[in-house]
């Protein structure tokens, strides 16, 4: 267990290394790796997702396949082909873009609503189906995906239901000031992405996984995920609340951030910091609410912790 | 099966309570509409007592009520019994608990109280047991009014029990209670429903129009006292007390003419008796005159005692004996012949009033008794009475005392009466004869003449309409005695009846009925005592000793002087025991600073409680095992030192609450043991984590301001914050 902690550590430094004073989205994007989950990068352009979503692959010694979504992409360049072998005299299949243990989407709401329901099936089923033969894709596979929220015109916003596939969703936010300058710095000759060298194998990935898999959910703390997802469902100011894949995943992150912290049991702490990642992106607000994040964060202030048993009085 | 909509539930439950507010608004109509109680009961320590505990017993239930409202009156029902058992029956505590013999001991007095209700007239002493009965049935009402203002409409029913309160002592005494104590109760009152009609609980703001509504309401009942309820006019017909009247302490006066002018004539008595003459029966002695009525003398430290002593000796004196048997006749107080010496036969314990050698009980009545009283006939001639003066040192200033504004045709008729006269005794059977002579008896001219009374205010109207019945004629002969220097004061009880046939022995055994009430002036004459005179015309017959014929009786019955303390408590009868005065001011002790003392006890107690049940709550969660306690207990101390502690958080949290506080590694030590035993594989291995929790508790009580530390230390709000 130590040698794959030590191995997450790697990952985490290694990528901090480049992406300057973002610790926290650093981390989300390690944990969800942990938990085999998906990343959806939601930011204005310029602020370092695409360079958050590389360095990750980078420092992990898999297979990356970037694909940059556009408007003309199909989903077979996604999901891959069957070709005729013309030698063979048979067809052959052609894998596409998400073969691979790390998949990088850059501006995914750029495609078309076509094309991201074949990359969100193979996100969700972990396999493609061709001409009705089924593929099975890499383990472990992660998309790390990234959108600009601003860009409206000539995107296809990915639907609710779409976006419940991804694990969780980051903003980076704008770095401060020395954060900045640092980066001004880093960056003066050379850009040190090219630098970043693979720190964990494919293996140790495997195992980090399966370890952080392994940590330890009391039924207080995952009776308390249940609690804050019920909540999100009759909580007046959301129109959609979260669904039941949405609890699971909470429980995996959770588990995955426990892993990060040395423990081998889940605090409610770790839901406390999750939440508001994993939530928002499946939730619709209802008509003139206050915005989701914010509806999130009160549900999870208002939702008792779990306590240790009621002492005898 | 119907269920209530959930809207009218919701609604039901939006009842705004603010206990402190409304306890105090309930204390204080009922501490204002008790003022009103002071023409029921003498005195104003019951007054002191009956708010102290209606004032505990609202605490409680304003305690309880913002913390616990189910269990406001049970507890507040104990404490009510455990207050009044520690004041009125403290002998039966063992220790500080109350054993079965307090309540037994209450019940007791309750029932004792029961009978002084009955059988006494307003205003009655402040008799131990009837200030219980007041302080309990105060306190009770604490309790309904507590439940009924849980009630939507319990505000106006809450009304409805305070017009009760306030028409009772209407009811007992025939007197409506002032109109500030209508004024006061009510502002409480209209203060009370503000806060039920306001739309908004913004806190005091809130109570500013109601206090000026309440305010207002005073102004307008203080301007229009003809709107106020006169509950005296209703109450009139049939609140007039039983034929019973005399109670010990009372004042007999008030009720005389009511029960003169009752149609029904029952036979109160029949005695027969070795006196020359068919005596007068007395019941009570009243001293005191301050100008609206006469009184009973509240204290008697300075009176010469009475019967043998200070009779000159050539005063010729016999002991003679009545036997009375009580008939138709319920009180709490004996009638006997004046000078009493000794009284033989009595059941139940009955005490000698040192003032008038009248006899009282607290707890037995007249109901049955036969008796025989020995009691001293003095024999004084005409020609002794002239050598004595009434004034006397011996006599205390109370007997001669007068209000300032007696009519001044009191006075200038008192001196041409007795123009003539050369001495005290001819002064006396002047004022005695100008009465007898000159008026005439009328039970109803009085009342009729709106001049019914013994006050000053009726003495002038009484001597020019020259009509009236005993108290008018008893009262204005005494006062006019007492303008005259003459120590005097009114005896009640009843005239000598009429012969009704022959006992067993032959004797003439005589007949009094309710129709002999009577009040009859005595004038204190130094050398032969207290002499009673009849200025009523048509009762009795005119006092006047025998007039010099020869020489005086021989001085050889004159020894009883020298037997000074023959007291007639000493040769008390064997069963009915007559204890002077003891248990009597025993029974009227002020129950006031006794119930402060235990009100102040109970508070301490209360106040200490908190930091009490903190301190043990401390020491054990820190002796446990589990590491779940200490987290507890590090959280409760946080909140007692003011910190704001998240009301639903993780561990975590709380160590950023108290991060600064405590010792980091100690913090962390406790915290993870917390974690682990919560949130861990059950099983896992928690260290024991003691020691540290114990630190941490320490070093976060220890930090802050010393006011913050006394507040955690006294008043630990960690006791009241609920998970």
């Amino acid at each position: 267990m130590d040698d794959a902690r030590a191995a997450a550590r790697r990952v985490l430094t290694n990528i901090e290394s480049v992406v300057d004073g973002k610790p926290e989205a650093v981390q989300t994007a390690v944990v969800v790796l942990l938990a085999e989950g998906h990343l959806l990068i939601e930011d204005v352009p310029g602020v370092g997702k695409t360079v958050l979503a590389r360095a990750l692959a980078r420092s992990v010694d898999g297979s990356v396949r970037r694909i940059q979504f556009t408007p003309d992409l199909l989903p077979s360049d996604v999901t891959g082909v069957s070709a005729f072998n013309q030698q063979k005299g048979e067809f052959e299949f052609k894998p596409g873009a998400v073969f691979a243990n790390i998949v990088i989407g850059d501006e995914i709401n750029r495609a078309s609503p076509k094309t991201q329901s074949a990359l969100l099936e193979a996100m969700e089923e972990r396999q493609v189906t061709v001409d009705g033969r089924t593929h099975r894709l890499a383990t472990p596979f992660s998309v790390i995906a990234t959108q600009n929220p601003y860009d409206m015109e000539g995107t296809y916003a990915l639907p609710e239901a779409q976006r419940d596939r991804f694990t969780a969703r980051i903003s980076m936010g704008y770095p401060d000031v020395d954060a900045e300058l640092e980066m001004l710095r880093d960056r003066d000759v050379d850009n040190p992405l090219d630098r970043l060298q693979p720190v964990v194998t494919i293996d140790d990935v495997r195992a980090m996984i399966a370890q952080a898999r392994a940590v330890f959910a009391s039924e207080a703390v995952e009776r308390y995920c249940v609690a804050i997802t019920r909540a999100t469902r009759a909580d007046p100011a959301l129109r959609l609340g979260a669904s039941p894949r949405a609890t699971l995943q909470l429980v995996r992150v959770a588990k995955a951030r426990a892993f990060l912290d040395d423990r081998d049991y889940v605090l409610p702490d770790d839901v406390d910091a999750l939440a508001p990642l994993v939530l928002p992106h499946r939730l619709v607000p209802a008509r003139g609410s206050a915005p989701v994040e914010e509806t999130v964060r009160r549900i999870v202030a208002e939702t008792p912790v779990p306590q240790g048993a009621v002492e005898p009085r | 099966m119907l269920r209530p909509e959930a809207s009218t539930r919701r609604r039901a439950a939006a009842v705004p309570r603010r206990p402190w507010l409304d306890q105090l608004l309930v204390v204080g109509a009922l501490a204002v509409l008790l003022l009103g109680y002071d023409t029921v009961v003498e005195g104003r320590d019951w007054w002191v007592t009956t708010t102290l505990v209606a004032g505990l017993v609202a605490l409680v239930c304003a305690v309880l009520g913002s913390l616990a409202p189910r269990f406001a009156v049970p507890v507040g029902l104990l404490v009510l019994v455990v207050v009044l058992g520690w004041v009125f029956v403290p002998a039966t505590f063992a220790g500080p608990l109350p054993t079965a013999a307090t309540f037994q001991g209450l019940g007791e007095a309750l029932s004792r109280a029961q009978v002084l209700v009955m059988e006494e007239a307003a205003p009655a002493a402040a008799a131990r047991p009837l200030v219980l009965l007041l302080a309990g049935a105060f306190g009770l009402l604490v309790l309904v009014l507590d439940v009924v203002l849980r009630a939507r409409v319990g505000v106006l029913l809450t009304g409805v029990v305070l017009l009760a309160v306030y028409a009772a002592p209407a009811l007992v005494s025939g007197e409506t209670p002032s109109v500030w104590v209508f004024a006061g109760a009510a502002a409480c009152w209209l203060a009370l429903l503000r806060t039920r009609t306001a739309t908004t609980s913004a806190g005091w703001a809130s109570l500013v129009p109601a206090l000026g509504l309440g305010g207002s309401a005073l102004l307008v009942g203080a301007l229009l006292p003809p709107v106020l309820p006169d509950v005296a006019a209703v109450a009139k017909p049939w609140g007039e007390p039983p034929p019973q009247v005399f109670g010990r302490g009372i004042n007999p006066m008030l009720q005389l003419g009511q029960n003169l002018r009752r149609n029904s004539t029952t036979v109160s008595a029949r005695y027969t008796t070795t006196l020359q003459d068919p005596p007068y029966l007395k019941v009570a002695t009243l001293r005191d005159f301050r100008g609206r009525t006469w009184r009973p003398a509240t204290g008697d430290d300075g009176d010469p005692f009475e019967s043998r002593i200070g009779i000159e000796p050539q005063v010729e004196t016999s002991e003679e004996t009545t036997t009375v048997r009580i008939a138709d006749l319920r009180s709490s107080m004996l009638p006997v012949p004046y000078p009493v010496l000794d009284v033989d036969g009595l059941r139940g314990a009955w005490s000698l009033r040192r003032t008038g050698l009248t006899i009282s009980s607290d707890s037995s009545t007249t109901r049955d008794q036969q008796y025989t009283v020995t009691s001293l006939e003095r024999l004084p001639t005409a020609e002794q009475m002239r050598a004595l003066v009434t004034s006397s040192s011996a006599v205390p200033a109370d007997y001669t005392a007068l209000p300032d504004d007696v009519p001044p045709i009191v006075a200038s008729t008192a001196r041409e009466v007795t123009a003539d006269a050369t001495n005290d005794y001819d002064r006396a059977l002047a004022l005695q004869d100008y009465f007898r002579q000159n008026f005439v008896y009328s039970e109803t001219a009085p009342v009729a003449e709106d001049y019914d009374g013994n006050g000053v205010g009726v003495l002038g109207t009484f001597l020019q309409e020259k009509a009236g019945y005993c108290v008018h004629f008893s009262s204005a002969m005494a006062v006019m005695a007492r303008e005259l220097g003459m120590p005097s004061r009114i005896a009640v009880g009843y005239a000598p009846g009429r012969a009704a046939g022959v006992d067993d022995d032959g004797d003439t055994e005589y007949e009094v009925t309710s129709d002999d009430l009577h009040a009859w002036p005595e004038i204190y004459f130094d050398g032969v005592g207290w002499v009673g005179f009849e200025p009523t015309p048509g009762v009795g017959s005119r006092t006047g000793f025998e007039e010099p014929e020869g020489t005086p009786e021989s001085a050889e019955q004159a020894a009883p002087q020298d037997q000074p303390s023959q007291r007639p408590s000493d040769a008390a009868a064997e069963e009915g025991s007559v204890t002077p005065e003891a248990s009597a001011a025993d029974s009227q002790a002020p129950t006031a600073p006794r119930t402060a003392l235990t009100v102040a006890v109970v508070l301490l107690l209360a106040a200490l409680l908190p930091g009490l049940l903190r301190s043990l709550l401390r020491r054990r969660r820190l002796a446990a095992s589990d590491p779940e306690p200490w987290w507890r207990e590090v959280e409760a101390s946080a909140v007692d030192v003011g910190l704001e502690v998240p009301r639903s958080g993780t561990p975590r949290a709380l160590v950023d609450v108290v991060g600064a506080r405590a010792d980091p590694e100690d913090l962390r030590r406790v915290l993870t043991a917390v974690e682990r035993s919560r949130y861990a594989r059950p099983g896992t291995d928690v260290a024991d984590e003691r020691d540290a929790a114990r630190r941490v508790v320490e070093r976060v009580r220890a930090a802050g301001s010393r006011g913050e530390r006394l507040r955690a230390l006294l008043l630990p709000r960690s006791l009241l914050r609920r998970r």
